[in-house]
Protein backbone atom coordinates (compact mmCIF):
# COMPACT_ATOMS: atom_id res chain seq x y z
CA UNK A 1 0.00 0.00 0.00
CA UNK A 2 2.74 2.08 0.72
CA UNK A 3 4.49 1.79 -2.36
CA UNK A 4 1.42 3.38 -4.11
CA UNK A 5 1.62 6.88 -1.86
CA UNK A 6 4.58 8.57 -3.48
CA UNK A 7 6.89 8.74 -0.30
CA UNK A 8 9.19 5.72 -1.16
CA UNK A 9 10.10 6.76 -4.87
CA UNK A 10 10.82 9.93 -3.49
CA UNK A 11 12.85 8.50 -0.39
CA UNK A 12 15.05 6.78 -3.22
CA UNK A 13 15.81 9.83 -5.45
CA UNK A 14 16.83 11.76 -2.31
CA UNK A 15 19.07 8.89 -1.30
CA UNK A 16 20.24 8.23 -4.85
CA UNK A 17 21.27 12.38 -4.48
CA UNK A 18 22.46 12.08 -1.14
CA UNK A 19 24.61 9.63 -2.05
CA UNK A 20 25.56 11.43 -5.73
CA UNK A 21 26.41 14.24 -3.12
CA UNK A 22 28.55 12.36 -0.55
CA UNK A 23 30.42 10.19 -2.75
CA UNK A 24 31.10 12.17 -5.83
CA UNK A 25 34.80 13.70 -5.92
CA UNK A 26 34.79 17.59 -7.17
CA UNK A 27 35.15 16.14 -10.95
CA UNK A 28 32.44 13.74 -10.55
CA UNK A 29 33.38 10.95 -12.37
CA UNK A 30 30.73 8.14 -12.67
CA UNK A 31 32.00 4.45 -11.82
CA UNK A 32 32.21 2.97 -15.72
CA UNK A 33 32.92 -0.63 -16.83
CA UNK A 34 36.63 -0.62 -17.21
CA UNK A 35 36.58 0.89 -13.72
CA UNK A 36 35.04 -2.65 -12.51
CA UNK A 37 37.53 -4.04 -14.42
CA UNK A 38 40.66 -2.81 -12.36
CA UNK A 39 41.76 -5.95 -10.90
CA UNK A 40 42.81 -7.02 -15.14
CA UNK A 41 44.42 -3.76 -16.11
CA UNK A 42 46.55 -5.15 -18.74
CA UNK A 43 42.89 -6.43 -21.02
CA UNK A 44 41.95 -3.21 -20.61
CA UNK A 45 43.29 -0.03 -22.97
CA UNK A 46 41.17 2.55 -21.00
CA UNK A 47 43.13 1.70 -17.72
CA UNK A 48 46.49 1.46 -19.20
CA UNK A 49 45.60 4.89 -20.25
CA UNK A 50 44.75 6.45 -17.04
CA UNK A 51 47.67 4.67 -15.80
CA UNK A 52 50.31 6.34 -18.20
CA UNK A 53 48.36 9.67 -17.59
CA UNK A 54 48.77 9.27 -13.83
CA UNK A 55 52.77 9.14 -14.37
CA UNK A 56 52.03 12.26 -16.61
CA UNK A 57 50.47 13.70 -13.49
CA UNK A 58 53.05 12.53 -10.90
CA UNK A 59 55.93 14.13 -12.99
CA UNK A 60 54.54 16.79 -13.93
CA UNK A 61 53.61 17.64 -9.94
CA UNK A 62 57.35 17.17 -9.35
CA UNK A 63 58.11 19.37 -11.64
CA UNK A 64 55.12 22.07 -10.11
CA UNK A 65 57.66 21.73 -6.81
CA UNK A 66 60.83 22.12 -8.47
CA UNK A 67 59.33 25.59 -10.50
CA UNK A 68 57.96 26.61 -7.05
CA UNK A 69 60.74 26.57 -5.35
CA UNK A 70 62.85 28.63 -8.17
CA UNK A 71 60.01 31.12 -7.95
CA UNK A 72 60.68 30.84 -4.02
CA UNK A 73 63.93 31.71 -4.35
CA UNK A 74 63.31 34.46 -6.87
CA UNK A 75 60.70 36.13 -4.91
CA UNK A 76 62.98 36.16 -1.80
CA UNK A 77 64.63 39.74 -1.12
CA UNK A 78 67.97 40.46 -2.55
CA UNK A 79 69.81 43.29 -3.06
CA UNK A 80 69.99 46.04 -4.72
CA UNK A 81 66.85 44.66 -7.06
CA UNK A 82 66.89 46.30 -10.39
CA UNK A 83 63.50 46.71 -12.39
CA UNK A 84 63.39 48.97 -15.50
CA UNK A 85 60.35 50.45 -16.49
CA UNK A 86 59.18 52.29 -19.84
CA UNK A 87 57.37 54.69 -21.16
CA UNK A 88 56.83 56.34 -25.17
CA UNK A 89 53.78 57.43 -27.45
CA UNK A 90 53.38 58.72 -31.20
CA UNK A 91 50.80 61.45 -31.83
CA UNK A 92 49.50 62.46 -34.87
CA UNK A 93 48.12 66.16 -34.18
CA UNK A 94 46.34 68.84 -36.94
CA UNK A 95 45.57 72.64 -36.35
CA UNK A 96 44.84 75.65 -38.08
CA UNK A 97 47.78 77.69 -35.85
CA UNK A 98 49.80 80.09 -38.10
CA UNK A 99 52.71 78.42 -38.69
CA UNK A 100 52.19 74.88 -37.34
CA UNK A 101 51.78 71.71 -39.40
CA UNK A 102 49.94 68.89 -39.56
CA UNK A 103 51.73 64.96 -38.65
CA UNK A 104 53.05 62.50 -36.84
CA UNK A 105 55.51 63.41 -33.18
CA UNK A 106 57.62 60.74 -31.43
CA UNK A 107 56.96 61.47 -28.31
CA UNK A 108 59.52 61.62 -25.35
CA UNK A 109 61.06 58.32 -25.18
CA UNK A 110 61.59 57.62 -20.63
CA UNK A 111 63.10 54.75 -18.79
CA UNK A 112 62.39 53.93 -15.15
CA UNK A 113 65.25 52.63 -12.99
CA UNK A 114 64.22 51.49 -9.25
CA UNK A 115 66.18 49.81 -7.44
CA UNK A 116 66.22 48.69 -3.45
CA UNK A 117 69.60 48.38 -1.68
CA UNK A 118 68.31 47.42 1.42
CA UNK A 119 65.46 47.42 3.39
CA UNK A 120 65.47 50.63 3.54
CA UNK A 121 67.30 52.51 1.22
CA UNK A 122 66.00 52.93 -2.42
CA UNK A 123 66.95 54.33 -5.50
CA UNK A 124 64.97 56.01 -8.37
CA UNK A 125 66.55 57.31 -11.86
CA UNK A 126 64.48 58.73 -14.65
CA UNK A 127 65.89 59.32 -18.12
CA UNK A 128 63.82 60.90 -21.25
CA UNK A 129 64.93 61.42 -24.77
CA UNK A 130 62.92 64.19 -26.68
CA UNK A 131 63.11 64.53 -30.05
CA UNK A 132 64.89 67.47 -31.04
CA UNK A 133 63.57 69.88 -33.95
CA UNK A 134 66.85 71.29 -35.01
CA UNK A 135 68.19 67.55 -35.21
CA UNK A 136 71.16 67.49 -37.57
CA UNK A 137 71.92 71.18 -37.61
CA UNK A 138 74.44 73.91 -36.36
CA UNK A 139 77.85 73.16 -35.85
CA UNK A 140 78.15 70.67 -33.84
CA UNK A 141 75.51 68.85 -34.98
CA UNK A 142 72.57 68.65 -33.48
CA UNK A 143 71.94 65.07 -32.31
CA UNK A 144 68.12 63.68 -32.87
CA UNK A 145 67.62 63.48 -29.27
CA UNK A 146 67.74 65.29 -26.33
CA UNK A 147 68.70 63.20 -22.79
CA UNK A 148 67.83 64.10 -19.86
CA UNK A 149 68.15 62.91 -16.57
CA UNK A 150 64.26 63.66 -15.34
CA UNK A 151 64.55 62.41 -11.51
CA UNK A 152 67.68 60.96 -9.51
CA UNK A 153 66.34 59.89 -6.18
CA UNK A 154 68.10 58.31 -3.35
CA UNK A 155 65.65 57.42 -0.52
CA UNK A 156 65.87 56.01 3.16
CA UNK A 157 63.63 55.21 4.96
CA UNK A 158 63.21 55.48 8.84
CA UNK A 159 59.72 54.12 8.90
CA UNK A 160 56.07 55.43 7.52
CA UNK A 161 56.07 58.58 9.33
CA UNK A 162 59.67 59.91 8.37
CA UNK A 163 61.62 59.44 4.70
CA UNK A 164 64.82 61.06 3.56
CA UNK A 165 65.51 61.68 0.19
CA UNK A 166 68.22 63.65 -1.54
CA UNK A 167 68.31 63.94 -5.76
CA UNK A 168 66.29 65.62 -8.63
CA UNK A 169 62.41 65.24 -8.30
CA UNK A 170 59.18 65.89 -9.63
CA UNK A 171 58.47 69.67 -7.19
CA UNK A 172 55.70 68.03 -4.98
CA UNK A 173 53.44 70.85 -4.96
CA UNK A 174 51.57 69.91 -8.03
CA UNK A 175 49.32 66.84 -8.43
CA UNK A 176 49.87 66.40 -11.99
CA UNK A 177 53.22 66.88 -12.13
CA UNK A 178 54.01 64.18 -9.37
CA UNK A 179 51.20 61.84 -10.94
CA UNK A 180 51.74 61.91 -14.35
CA UNK A 181 54.64 63.81 -15.45
CA UNK A 182 56.61 61.88 -18.66
CA UNK A 183 54.28 59.42 -18.50
CA UNK A 184 51.48 59.43 -21.27
CA UNK A 185 50.25 56.34 -20.88
CA UNK A 186 49.42 56.78 -17.04
CA UNK A 187 47.12 60.13 -17.87
CA UNK A 188 43.78 60.07 -19.23
CA UNK A 189 43.96 62.76 -21.53
CA UNK A 190 47.18 63.00 -24.46
CA UNK A 191 49.05 66.27 -22.91
CA UNK A 192 49.08 68.35 -19.76
CA UNK A 193 47.68 71.35 -18.88
CA UNK A 194 49.01 74.41 -19.53
CA UNK A 195 49.77 75.20 -16.11
CA UNK A 196 52.10 72.13 -15.20
CA UNK A 197 55.13 73.88 -17.01
CA UNK A 198 57.13 77.35 -16.45
CA UNK A 199 54.12 78.50 -14.55
CA UNK A 200 55.29 76.22 -11.37
CA UNK A 201 58.80 75.07 -11.32
CA UNK A 202 58.47 71.10 -12.45
CA UNK A 203 61.88 69.87 -10.83
CA UNK A 204 63.17 70.29 -7.82
CA UNK A 205 67.22 69.68 -6.90
CA UNK A 206 67.54 69.18 -3.21
CA UNK A 207 66.79 67.46 0.01
CA UNK A 208 63.18 66.49 0.92
CA UNK A 209 61.73 64.86 4.24
CA UNK A 210 58.32 63.16 3.91
CA UNK A 211 56.28 60.27 5.37
CA UNK A 212 52.96 59.90 7.33
CA UNK A 213 51.59 61.78 9.88
CA UNK A 214 49.41 60.63 12.92
CA UNK A 215 46.20 61.97 12.03
CA UNK A 216 43.93 58.95 12.26
CA UNK A 217 41.25 58.54 9.54
CA UNK A 218 42.70 62.18 7.64
CA UNK A 219 45.67 59.97 7.03
CA UNK A 220 47.88 62.80 6.25
CA UNK A 221 51.27 63.30 4.41
CA UNK A 222 53.58 66.05 4.60
CA UNK A 223 56.64 66.87 2.06
CA UNK A 224 59.05 69.24 3.75
CA UNK A 225 61.96 70.35 0.79
CA UNK A 226 64.64 72.78 0.24
CA UNK A 227 66.63 73.11 -2.61
CA UNK A 228 68.35 75.02 -5.58
CA UNK A 229 65.05 76.50 -6.89
CA UNK A 230 64.61 78.20 -10.68
CA UNK A 231 67.80 78.44 -13.04
CA UNK A 232 68.64 81.93 -14.80
CA UNK A 233 65.70 79.79 -17.22
CA UNK A 234 63.08 79.64 -15.12
CA UNK A 235 61.00 76.01 -16.67
CA UNK A 236 64.71 74.32 -15.04
CA UNK A 237 66.08 73.25 -11.97
CA UNK A 238 69.47 74.68 -10.75
CA UNK A 239 71.07 71.46 -11.68
CA UNK A 240 75.24 72.47 -11.90
CA UNK A 241 74.40 74.63 -8.59
CA UNK A 242 71.99 77.16 -7.38
CA UNK A 243 71.89 80.40 -9.25
CA UNK A 244 72.15 82.69 -5.94
CA UNK A 245 72.55 81.90 -2.09
CA UNK A 246 69.16 81.60 -1.09
CA UNK A 247 67.24 78.62 -1.47
CA UNK A 248 64.24 77.34 -2.50
CA UNK A 249 61.95 75.53 0.23
CA UNK A 250 58.71 73.66 -0.21
CA UNK A 251 55.63 72.07 2.22
CA UNK A 252 53.02 70.22 1.44
CA UNK A 253 50.45 68.30 3.12
CA UNK A 254 47.50 66.24 1.58
CA UNK A 255 44.76 64.08 2.77
CA UNK A 256 43.27 60.79 1.73
CA UNK A 257 40.35 60.29 4.17
CA UNK A 258 39.49 56.97 4.93
CA UNK A 259 35.88 57.59 4.83
CA UNK A 260 35.90 58.55 0.94
CA UNK A 261 38.00 56.11 -0.53
CA UNK A 262 39.30 57.77 -3.45
CA UNK A 263 39.40 61.38 -2.43
CA UNK A 264 42.91 63.29 -2.22
CA UNK A 265 43.07 66.69 -0.59
CA UNK A 266 46.29 68.80 -0.83
CA UNK A 267 47.85 72.08 -0.28
CA UNK A 268 51.52 73.48 -0.56
CA UNK A 269 53.48 76.09 -0.43
CA UNK A 270 57.06 77.37 -2.43
CA UNK A 271 59.23 79.90 -1.94
CA UNK A 272 62.66 81.05 -3.96
CA UNK A 273 64.42 83.55 -5.01
CA UNK A 274 64.40 84.24 -8.71
CA UNK A 275 67.67 85.62 -9.91
CA UNK A 276 67.20 86.86 -14.06
CA UNK A 277 70.54 87.02 -16.34
CA UNK A 278 70.00 90.49 -16.18
CA UNK A 279 70.38 90.64 -12.00
CA UNK A 280 67.23 91.31 -11.42
CA UNK A 281 65.74 89.36 -8.88
CA UNK A 282 62.65 88.53 -7.32
CA UNK A 283 60.75 87.14 -4.51
CA UNK A 284 58.70 84.35 -5.71
CA UNK A 285 56.40 81.99 -3.36
CA UNK A 286 53.76 79.67 -4.96
CA UNK A 287 50.66 78.47 -3.47
CA UNK A 288 48.81 75.68 -4.82
CA UNK A 289 45.80 73.31 -4.06
CA UNK A 290 44.16 70.11 -5.21
CA UNK A 291 41.23 68.01 -4.66
CA UNK A 292 41.29 64.68 -6.71
CA UNK A 293 38.26 61.79 -6.92
CA UNK A 294 41.20 59.50 -8.08
CA UNK A 295 38.66 56.99 -9.43
CA UNK A 296 37.62 56.35 -12.87
CA UNK A 297 33.56 56.37 -12.43
CA UNK A 298 33.83 59.61 -11.88
CA UNK A 299 37.22 61.09 -12.37
CA UNK A 300 37.99 64.40 -11.18
CA UNK A 301 40.66 66.13 -10.99
CA UNK A 302 40.91 70.27 -9.50
CA UNK A 303 43.92 71.80 -9.37
CA UNK A 304 45.32 75.47 -9.02
CA UNK A 305 47.84 77.59 -8.15
CA UNK A 306 48.84 81.26 -7.25
CA UNK A 307 52.35 82.56 -8.22
CA UNK A 308 53.26 85.49 -6.02
CA UNK A 309 56.13 87.47 -7.21
CA UNK A 310 57.95 90.70 -5.54
CA UNK A 311 60.93 92.77 -7.08
CA UNK A 312 63.81 92.35 -4.38
CA UNK A 313 64.88 95.89 -4.94
CA UNK A 314 61.92 97.57 -5.51
CA UNK A 315 59.32 97.73 -8.40
CA UNK A 316 55.51 96.14 -8.52
CA UNK A 317 54.22 93.34 -7.01
CA UNK A 318 52.49 90.20 -9.27
CA UNK A 319 50.05 87.97 -8.32
CA UNK A 320 49.19 85.28 -11.73
CA UNK A 321 46.69 82.28 -11.26
CA UNK A 322 45.94 79.07 -12.73
CA UNK A 323 43.66 75.93 -12.39
CA UNK A 324 42.28 73.42 -14.72
CA UNK A 325 39.03 71.18 -13.65
CA UNK A 326 39.22 67.60 -15.44
CA UNK A 327 36.29 65.21 -15.26
CA UNK A 328 36.16 61.90 -17.15
CA UNK A 329 34.15 58.70 -16.55
CA UNK A 330 34.91 55.04 -17.64
CA UNK A 331 31.73 53.64 -19.75
CA UNK A 332 30.76 50.14 -18.24
CA UNK A 333 30.27 49.19 -21.85
CA UNK A 334 32.44 46.99 -24.19
CA UNK A 335 34.84 45.90 -21.31
CA UNK A 336 35.04 48.93 -20.05
CA UNK A 337 37.52 49.95 -22.04
CA UNK A 338 36.08 53.64 -23.31
CA UNK A 339 36.83 56.50 -21.06
CA UNK A 340 35.68 60.08 -22.38
CA UNK A 341 36.96 63.21 -20.98
CA UNK A 342 37.00 66.94 -21.03
CA UNK A 343 38.78 69.66 -19.34
CA UNK A 344 38.95 73.07 -19.09
CA UNK A 345 41.70 75.62 -17.74
CA UNK A 346 42.22 78.90 -17.03
CA UNK A 347 45.38 81.00 -16.11
CA UNK A 348 45.56 84.85 -16.06
CA UNK A 349 49.09 85.44 -16.42
CA UNK A 350 50.45 89.24 -16.05
CA UNK A 351 52.40 90.34 -19.30
CA UNK A 352 54.28 92.84 -16.85
CA UNK A 353 55.85 90.81 -14.74
CA UNK A 354 59.65 90.92 -15.94
CA UNK A 355 59.91 87.53 -13.94
CA UNK A 356 57.32 85.77 -16.57
CA UNK A 357 58.66 87.92 -19.27
CA UNK A 358 59.34 84.93 -21.38
CA UNK A 359 56.12 82.54 -20.02
CA UNK A 360 53.96 81.94 -23.41
CA UNK A 361 51.04 80.13 -22.18
CA UNK A 362 47.22 79.57 -23.00
CA UNK A 363 44.91 81.98 -21.29
CA UNK A 364 42.28 79.42 -21.79
CA UNK A 365 41.32 75.85 -23.50
CA UNK A 366 38.60 73.45 -23.58
CA UNK A 367 39.72 70.17 -24.30
CA UNK A 368 37.25 66.40 -25.26
CA UNK A 369 38.59 63.53 -25.88
CA UNK A 370 37.92 59.83 -25.36
CA UNK A 371 40.75 57.48 -24.13
CA UNK A 372 40.45 53.58 -25.16
CA UNK A 373 42.39 50.97 -23.28
CA UNK A 374 43.62 48.71 -26.61
CA UNK A 375 45.61 46.57 -23.70
CA UNK A 376 46.00 46.68 -19.95
CA UNK A 377 49.12 48.89 -20.95
CA UNK A 378 48.28 50.21 -24.18
CA UNK A 379 46.13 53.04 -25.13
CA UNK A 380 44.93 54.93 -28.16
CA UNK A 381 43.53 58.22 -27.09
CA UNK A 382 41.70 61.19 -29.60
CA UNK A 383 41.81 64.40 -28.56
CA UNK A 384 40.02 67.68 -29.63
CA UNK A 385 41.69 71.25 -28.36
CA UNK A 386 39.90 75.13 -28.42
CA UNK A 387 43.13 77.32 -27.26
CA UNK A 388 43.22 81.01 -26.84
CA UNK A 389 45.78 83.25 -25.70
CA UNK A 390 45.43 87.13 -24.75
CA UNK A 391 45.00 89.24 -27.91
CA UNK A 392 44.97 86.32 -30.65
CA UNK A 393 42.18 84.24 -32.07
CA UNK A 394 41.35 80.80 -31.14
CA UNK A 395 43.39 78.02 -31.99
CA UNK A 396 41.69 74.52 -33.17
CA UNK A 397 43.64 71.19 -33.02
CA UNK A 398 43.15 67.35 -33.69
CA UNK A 399 45.45 64.83 -31.82
CA UNK A 400 45.76 61.21 -31.90
CA UNK A 401 47.73 59.36 -29.79
CA UNK A 402 49.24 55.94 -29.20
CA UNK A 403 50.83 55.35 -25.72
CA UNK A 404 51.99 52.87 -23.54
CA UNK A 405 54.44 51.28 -21.17
CA UNK A 406 56.76 48.25 -21.69
CA UNK B 1 3.46 3.86 8.65
CA UNK B 2 2.92 6.77 6.47
CA UNK B 3 3.99 8.92 9.40
CA UNK B 4 7.19 6.98 9.40
CA UNK B 5 7.69 7.87 5.45
CA UNK B 6 7.30 11.29 6.07
CA UNK B 7 9.39 11.23 8.80
CA UNK B 8 12.49 9.33 6.34
CA UNK B 9 11.62 11.94 3.88
CA UNK B 10 12.28 14.78 5.67
CA UNK B 11 15.23 13.50 7.47
CA UNK B 12 16.61 12.68 3.63
CA UNK B 13 15.65 16.12 2.53
CA UNK B 14 17.67 17.33 5.75
CA UNK B 15 20.56 15.57 4.92
CA UNK B 16 20.92 16.40 0.95
CA UNK B 17 20.38 20.25 1.95
CA UNK B 18 23.01 19.63 4.40
CA UNK B 19 25.53 18.10 2.62
CA UNK B 20 24.49 20.78 -0.73
CA UNK B 21 25.10 23.51 1.70
CA UNK B 22 28.63 22.30 2.87
CA UNK B 23 30.00 21.82 -0.32
CA UNK B 24 28.96 25.48 -1.17
CA UNK B 25 30.60 26.79 2.27
CA UNK B 26 33.67 25.48 1.19
CA UNK B 27 33.36 26.78 -1.80
CA UNK B 28 33.20 30.22 -1.12
CA UNK B 29 34.71 30.38 2.55
CA UNK B 30 36.50 33.46 3.96
CA UNK B 31 39.96 34.87 2.93
CA UNK B 32 41.91 34.98 5.82
CA UNK B 33 44.79 37.52 6.06
CA UNK B 34 48.09 35.83 7.42
CA UNK B 35 51.56 36.86 8.20
CA UNK B 36 54.88 35.89 9.05
CA UNK B 37 54.73 35.03 13.03
CA UNK B 38 57.23 38.13 13.73
CA UNK B 39 54.89 40.11 12.37
CA UNK B 40 53.79 42.52 15.83
CA UNK B 41 50.01 42.39 15.35
CA UNK B 42 47.02 40.34 15.34
CA UNK B 43 44.22 42.77 14.53
CA UNK B 44 43.84 45.72 11.69
CA UNK B 45 41.11 47.60 11.27
CA UNK B 46 39.52 47.52 7.78
CA UNK B 47 40.94 50.50 7.12
CA UNK B 48 44.30 49.77 8.02
CA UNK B 49 44.61 46.68 6.07
CA UNK B 50 43.53 48.57 2.88
CA UNK B 51 46.39 50.92 3.83
CA UNK B 52 48.93 47.89 3.69
CA UNK B 53 47.40 46.58 1.08
CA UNK B 54 47.74 49.66 -1.16
CA UNK B 55 51.05 49.90 -0.09
CA UNK B 56 50.17 53.01 1.52
CA UNK B 57 52.03 51.77 4.81
CA UNK B 58 54.99 50.11 4.11
CA UNK B 59 56.31 49.37 7.71
CA UNK B 60 55.11 46.99 10.42
CA UNK B 61 57.49 48.76 12.47
CA UNK B 62 60.66 51.07 12.01
CA UNK B 63 63.04 47.43 11.48
CA UNK B 64 60.25 45.57 9.99
CA UNK B 65 59.33 46.22 6.45
CA UNK B 66 55.73 44.64 4.54
CA UNK B 67 55.99 42.47 1.75
CA UNK B 68 52.74 41.52 0.58
CA UNK B 69 52.41 38.53 -1.54
CA UNK B 70 49.20 38.85 -3.84
CA UNK B 71 47.86 35.42 -5.75
CA UNK B 72 48.14 35.99 -9.37
CA UNK B 73 45.20 36.71 -12.01
CA UNK B 74 41.91 34.25 -11.75
CA UNK B 75 42.47 33.23 -8.16
CA UNK B 76 39.31 33.44 -6.02
CA UNK B 77 41.69 35.25 -3.30
CA UNK B 78 42.99 37.95 -6.19
CA UNK B 79 39.59 38.85 -7.21
CA UNK B 80 38.38 39.26 -3.73
CA UNK B 81 40.90 41.48 -2.95
CA UNK B 82 40.57 43.79 -5.37
CA UNK B 83 37.05 43.70 -4.89
CA UNK B 84 37.00 44.58 -0.90
CA UNK B 85 40.65 46.40 -0.30
CA UNK B 86 41.31 47.68 -4.10
CA UNK B 87 37.99 48.58 -5.03
CA UNK B 88 39.51 48.32 -8.79
CA UNK B 89 39.30 45.95 -11.79
CA UNK B 90 42.73 43.80 -12.88
CA UNK B 91 43.82 46.86 -15.23
CA UNK B 92 42.86 49.36 -12.74
CA UNK B 93 45.00 47.57 -10.17
CA UNK B 94 48.01 47.13 -12.69
CA UNK B 95 47.63 50.48 -13.70
CA UNK B 96 47.91 51.20 -10.07
CA UNK B 97 51.07 50.01 -9.24
CA UNK B 98 53.01 50.69 -12.26
CA UNK B 99 51.96 54.75 -11.46
CA UNK B 100 53.11 54.41 -7.57
CA UNK B 101 56.23 53.10 -9.17
CA UNK B 102 56.40 55.94 -11.47
CA UNK B 103 56.05 58.26 -8.42
CA UNK B 104 58.92 56.71 -6.43
CA UNK B 105 57.04 55.58 -3.69
CA UNK B 106 57.78 52.22 -4.36
CA UNK B 107 60.27 50.01 -6.06
CA UNK B 108 58.40 47.12 -6.80
CA UNK B 109 54.53 45.78 -6.76
CA UNK B 110 53.22 43.20 -4.85
CA UNK B 111 55.22 39.74 -4.95
CA UNK B 112 52.83 37.30 -6.93
CA UNK B 113 52.59 33.68 -5.90
CA UNK B 114 50.84 31.30 -7.77
CA UNK B 115 49.28 28.90 -5.52
CA UNK B 116 48.15 28.94 -1.91
CA UNK B 117 50.70 26.54 -0.91
CA UNK B 118 53.47 28.80 -2.38
CA UNK B 119 52.15 31.89 -0.35
CA UNK B 120 51.95 30.06 2.89
CA UNK B 121 55.78 28.84 2.43
CA UNK B 122 56.82 32.45 1.47
CA UNK B 123 55.49 33.63 4.85
CA UNK B 124 57.44 31.73 6.78
CA UNK B 125 60.39 32.64 4.85
CA UNK B 126 59.85 36.27 4.34
CA UNK B 127 59.91 38.42 7.20
CA UNK B 128 57.18 41.41 7.55
CA UNK B 129 55.40 39.37 5.15
CA UNK B 130 51.10 39.20 4.38
CA UNK B 131 49.25 37.15 2.18
CA UNK B 132 45.67 36.25 2.04
CA UNK B 133 44.49 32.47 1.79
CA UNK B 134 41.31 30.80 2.32
CA UNK B 135 40.41 30.19 5.95
CA UNK B 136 39.99 26.37 5.12
CA UNK B 137 43.49 25.70 3.41
CA UNK B 138 45.34 27.00 6.26
CA UNK B 139 47.59 24.85 8.71
CA UNK B 140 47.80 25.27 12.45
CA UNK B 141 50.40 27.50 14.01
CA UNK B 142 50.29 30.44 11.12
CA UNK B 143 49.46 33.63 12.02
CA UNK B 144 46.20 35.15 11.32
CA UNK B 145 45.23 39.05 11.40
CA UNK B 146 41.76 39.31 12.45
CA UNK B 147 40.23 42.58 10.39
CA UNK B 148 37.93 44.92 13.12
CA UNK B 149 38.53 42.04 15.76
CA UNK B 150 36.66 39.57 13.74
CA UNK B 151 38.03 36.14 12.62
CA UNK B 152 37.07 34.35 9.20
CA UNK B 153 33.90 32.81 9.76
CA UNK B 154 32.51 35.51 12.34
CA UNK B 155 29.92 37.62 11.51
CA UNK B 156 30.65 40.63 9.82
CA UNK B 157 34.12 39.61 8.79
CA UNK B 158 34.47 41.38 5.00
CA UNK B 159 36.53 39.10 3.23
CA UNK B 160 34.65 36.26 1.43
Amino acid sequence: MHYMNGSKPLQLILLMVLSALIFSPAGGYAETESARKIDEPEQNPTIQNLLERIKVLEHQASKDTLQDEIMIAEIKPEYPALRMLGFTDFTFSTTDETGKSTGFREGQFVLHFSSALSQRVSYFAEVSMTPRKDAGTGDPTASGFDVEVERSIIRFDQGDHLKVAAGRFHTPINWWNTTFHHGAWLQTSIGRPEMIGAFVPVHFLGGILEGNLPSGELNLYYHIGIGNGRAEVISRAGDAGDINNTPAWLFNLTSRPDRFFGLQLGVAVYGDKITKSNGREFKEIISAAHIVWNKENPEIIIEGANVHHEAINGGAVFDHQAFYIQLAYRLPVLQAAFKPYARFEYSDIDQADPAFEMLDIFEKAAIAGIRYDLTTHAALKFEYRLQKKKALSEINSGFAQVSFTF
Amino acid sequence: MKRRNQQWTKIILFLVIFVLLSKTALASGDIALVAHPAVPIDNLSFAEARKIFLGNRQYWSNDLRITLLIRAPIARERDIMLKTFYQMSEAQFRQYWISKIFRAEVTSGPKVVFSSEMALELIILIPGSITFVEASQIPKGLKLIKIDGRMPGQDGYPLH
